[in-house]
């Protein structure tokens, strides 16, 4: 066992798992769970949430590892995103001047799920595929049921409009 | 009730997860973990709350320089304090109370700077429309989180209050060691300062003690809508929002309600003032004080502030400029700051802007002088006084003892090499031989500008232009006081008004510097054709 892959109490208290065991028991949901948040990077960002997690002070204190997994991924994806984002624009800006070529083609289906916010597509991932109830995916996500029943809400709004084109 | 989009969109998810990779194995996710934070581990092993914080309470009377001598500050009715409470379910307040001899009714919301690891400072005041009779009061309230730090040294505090203050006389307020801090000196006229010691557990002391709420002078409650997983989650804590907002709304909730309208606004959370990473604390440990809404004022003179410390997330894809113009434009005055992500990617992309067509005037260190913005195309002889800015050319005299001044800034710490995210800009030579230079850096991005003569140098810092518009900062020397001014990079000429006196001047990289001794006054930009782009006071 790694310096890293520390026993760590449960809920009850009267379990111990290790950061290895964790792992294996959440990481290939949070790897399907954040294809939907980022398409191909995702089982890197679950490492990096995973790795981050393990490193943040307050892990071995931690009740519900899966909701802190969940949200430590969907916060991952975001700011994957918003660094993507920041690339592509300045490769954009660089190929103005003839350096770099972008435009790389991405399926229709990507682009339907494009269109949404990544906590958009969290929301919608848990609830659509996991059947979870407003209440249910809150909890997993830290944010209010108001705030689900928004963000489902305005997903479906888009989805509507690519799944219908 | 069958939802007709289901089976579609089951479909579309099928689609992507069907693709999804394996995860990364563990030996190799171990091998990406950092180092485990080292100190906070005992205080949450324990799950406790009791802190040391360091309060430091802060009246600052302001008035012109005047030789009535300085204002004395009466540490029995001038003492402010904070406190902090429980970690809440549901949206709470930061409530900040306090009792000053002379304060009217009224003060609102001013300023809020966030040093977002370090601390806050909140300062209250009459509003840009008070137009007095007496001084003009402002109440600011800094804190500092201490947890899990070591309690600071009474002696070390008064020595580098000493340094950079003069006159510091020590006191003990309610057993605890403060300071009265005397400082004519600030270009804004006399400060005084109490600044006490005070620990986490006052509001509960002074209960236990049988004291009169009224005598303790001050007390402040924070409650935080998170749960304790995330107030101790740094991975979520320091990534998960955008935009933090400050305001002194009537109710916090319909203000939250409010926020959430504004186009791209995703999701609104209330916090305390500081990190929950390093601020939580038990549900038992304190019980909010009595309180009034912002700004009123009770028969014993105590006045209540509340105000909330909100953090939004954004929908991705949202300009965040723009969600921050509609809260401001909501009203109840809000402050309006962004998270170190995005301030840093608009620094990076303020300076993209400042170096388009910029010309290099020096090597070594690499210095730039930026383009102008174009000049005005209207009579501009009615606004005012002429206050040129120079560029710098290759050829320019930007000596060796100047580089040097700008590597090594007299009197004041600015940014550091190595930390600094661009080049340095000299925006501008004053006809007094002042030069204003720029720099960004630092553990957050700011805009450092300080002005050099050949005979001596001074210091002072401003703002990123996008940042907030108007006066910015001041600083003071040896050669007098020169006050910093920042516009919309489409400003082709802004105009300075402080009782009576007018002056114009075309900025450079939405930056401008007046030889003038105030920190305070009206500033209008135009655009080319005339047309007032804002006019801010201050």
């Amino acid at each position: 066992m790694g310096e890293m892959d520390r026993r760590t109490a449960d809920v009850t208290g009267s379990e111990v798992t290790s950061d290895a065991e964790l792992y294996r028991q959440h990481a290939p949901e949070l790897v399907r769970f954040a294809a939907m948040l980022v398409g191909d990077d995702a089982e890197d960002v679950v490492a990096s949430a995973f790795a981050r997690c393990m490193s943040a002070e307050g892990w071995s204190e931690v009740e519900n590892h899966r909701a802190y997994l969940f949200r430590a991924a969907t916060n991952e994806a975001r700011t994957l995103q918003r660094s993507a984002a920041s690339r592509r624009l300045r490769e954009q800006r660089l190929a103005a001047d003839g350096v770099v070529e972008v435009g790389v083609p991405r399926p229709e289906v990507w682009e339907a799920v494009e269109s949404l916010s990544i906590r958009q597509r969290a929301v919608v991932y848990l609830t659509y595929w996991h059947d979870m109830s407003d209440v249910m995916v809150a909890e997993l996500l830290g944010i209010g049921p108001g705030s689900v029943r928004r963000h489902l809400a305005r997903a479906r709004d888009k989805l509507r409009k690519v799944l219908h084109d | 009730m069958t939802d007709p989009m289901r089976d579609q969109i089951r479909s579309l998810i099928a689609t992507i997860v069907q693709d999804a990779s394996e995860p990364i194995p563990f030996e190799d996710v171990q091998a990406m973990t950092p180092a485990r934070r080292s100190g906070r581990g005992p205080l949450l092993a324990a799950a406790v709350f009791v802190a040391v914080v360091v309060v430091v309470g802060v009246v600052a009377l302001l008035r012109p320089p005047a030789d009535t001598g300085p204002v004395v500050a009466d540490p029995t009715t001038t003492t402010i304090t904070t406190d902090s409470g429980p970690v809440v379910e549901s949206g709470g307040l930061m409530t900040g109370s306090v009792r000053v001899g002379e304060v009217p009714a009224g003060l609102i919301l001013e300023t809020w700077e966030a040093a977002f690891w370090s601390g806050s400072i909140v300062s209250f005041g009459p509003g840009a429309d008070w137009a007095g009779p007496g001084l003009r009061p402002q109440l600011t309230v800094q804190t500092r989180p201490r947890i899990g730090q070591p309690p600071l040294d009474p002696a070390q505090v008064r020595d580098r209050l000493q340094a950079a203050h003069g006159t510091v006389t020590e006191l003990t307020v309610r057993g605890r060691p403060g300071f009265l801090v005397e400082n004519p000196e600030r270009t804004n006229g006399w400060t005084v300062a109490l600044l006490v010691l005070e620990s986490a557990e006052l509001a509960s002391e002074v209960q236990a003690a049988g004291l009169d709420p009224t005598d303790v002078v001050a007390a402040a409650q924070s409650l935080s809508s998170v749960d304790a997983d995330i107030a101790r989650q740094d991975a979520i804590d320091e990534i998960g929002w955008d935009l933090r907002i400050l305001a002194a709304p009537d109710d916090a909730e319909t203000y939250r309600q409010r926020l959430l309208q504004v186009d791209g606004v995703e999701q609104v959370t209330f916090r305390t003032p500081w990190f929950g990473r390093d601020l939580y604390f038990d549900a038992s440990s304190e019980s909010p004080p009595t309180t009034t809404s912002a700004g009123s004022q009770t028969e014993n003179t105590v006045l209540a502030f509340e105000f909330v410390d909100a953090l939004v997330s954004l929908e991705d894809g949202t300009d965040v400029e723009t969600v921050a113009v509609a809260i401001t434009e909501l009203g109840d005055n809000p402050r309006v700051g962004f998270s170190p992500a995005i301030a840093m990617s608009q620094t990076l992309a303020f300076l993209d802007q400042l170096l388009e067509g910029a010309e290099l005037v020096h090597d070594d260190p690499p210095i730039y002088q930026p383009l102008p913005a174009a000049g005005p195309d209207f009579d501009t002889s009615a606004l005012g006084v002429d206050v040129p800015l120079h560029p710098a050319t290759a050829d320019d005299d930007i000596s060796e003892r100047i580089v040097e001044a700008i590597l090594s800034p007299p009197g004041v710490r600015l940014v550091q090499r190595e930390e600094m995210a661009g080049p340095f800009f000299h925006l501008g030579r004053l006809d007094d031989g002042s030069r204003l230079f720029a720099a960004f850096g630092g553990t957050h991005p700011e805009y450092f500008v300080w002005h050099h003569t050949e005979s001596g140098s001074s210091t002072g810092t401003g703002s990123l232009a996008f940042y907030g518009y108007g006066v910015t900062g001041a600083s003071s020397g040896p050669d007098g006081t020169h006050i910093f001014i920042a516009v919309p990079l489409n400003t082709a000429v802004y105009t300075y008004e402080l009782t009576g006196a007018r002056y114009q001047q075309q900025p450079v990289g939405g930056q401008g510097v007046l030889p003038i001794a105030a920190h305070s006054g009206i500033v209008t930009a135009y655009d080319q054709d005339g047309n007032v782009l804002g006019t801010w006071q201050r």
